[in-house]
């Protein structure tokens, strides 16, 4: 009996070393990768530079007019045909509430995700990446997570946008059957 | 010995100036730090509200501005008076449909744009 707790103390312990190793190796892995990728963006800063600026203009116009769409959406038609249907004392409640969880999403999400993604893409701009290139790969990694944030919370209007869809139609089925 | 006439010595009144002797120089002096103070609080307003991150009139976004082209016809969207009948439900899916097309069309800030492959420095 203690033979086999030994052994399986001894595959334990032989399997912690394994992961260990292994992650090590992840990471210096990955470690070589950053120290490549920061040596060539050295070389490229002219380059990289004027496209992220490129980037970061296009990304405001973006946000002006996607956010226009968004806020449309909401504004003029969810919220009017959510007053119409109250007005005609009909119940519309699912709707009423995709349309605060979409309104919320706007304000508490993609908006704040916006304003840290910009932010975060402005001042790694403002780090020289010859003389700094290493903070200026981090930067770039930071405004790329928080694109990713803000990415996620615009797929999450969508969807909410959708379901609100999905929602009228049934409503609107059920109006109609009514009426019949 | 003659006697010695105490001699009088006239002081001339000194006019003492008081504050409100000076009520234009305090008046230009307060306007202009209440200005700057209304200053601060609207650029801390501008910076902290999300207003700087979406202002196209920042040196530099002039080209971006240019290219944004003619603005759109104003969306008249869906009143929220009326009855709700079939016709009104009909109206609210074409324009709703439009304007679920535009959102879900643009495949917005997408991630890829930093990667490393994209930017060259893979």
């Amino acid at each position: 009996m203690p033979q086999i707790t030994k052994k399986y103390t001894f595959i334990f312990a032989a399997a912690i070393a394994a992961a260990s190793l292994a992650g090590i190796g992840t990471s210096r892995a990955i470690e070589e990768s950053a120290d490549t990728q920061v040596e060539t963006m050295k070389s490229k800063c002219t380059e990289l530079t004027s496209s992220l600026s490129q980037l970061e203009r296009s990304d405001t116009l973006l946000r002006n007019n996607i956010g226009d769409a968004y806020l449309t959406v909401s504004k003029e038609l969810m919220v009017p045909l959510n007053q119409r249907i109250a007005a005609n004392q009909l119940d519309g409640g699912a709707l009423v509430e995709i349309a605060a969880k979409y309104k919320d999403t706007y304000d508490d999400e993609f908006y704040v995700d916006f304003k840290e993604y910009e932010i975060s893409l402005s001042e790694t701009l403002k780090i020289s990446c010859r003389d700094q290139p290493r903070e200026f790969y981090e930067g770039i990694t930071e405004s790329r997570d928080k694109r990713k944030k803000l990415y996620r919370s615009s797929k999450k209007i969508i969807s909410l946008a959708q379901e609100y869809k999905k929602e009228y139609v049934a409503f609107k089925k059920q109006m109609i059957k009514d009426a019949q | 010995m003659p006697e010695e006439v105490p001699t009088v010595v006239e002081i001339e009144s000194v006019p003492i100036k008081h504050a409100k002797d000076h009520k234009l120089l305090i008046l230009v002096f307060a306007s202009v730090v209440i200005s700057l103070m209304m200053v601060t609080v609207s650029l801390y307003l501008y910076s902290s509200t999300g207003a700087e991150q979406l202002d196209l009139s920042r040196p530099g976004y002039v080209d971006a501005r240019n290219n944004d082209g003619e603005r759109p016809k104003a969306f008249e969207g869906f009143s929220p008076t009326g009855d709700l009948d079939k016709a009104a439900l009909n109206e609210f899916s074409d324009l709703y449909d439009v304007k679920l097309k535009e959102i879900v069309d643009i495949d917005a800030y997408n991630a890829d744009v930093l990667s490393p492959k994209s930017l060259g420095i893979e």
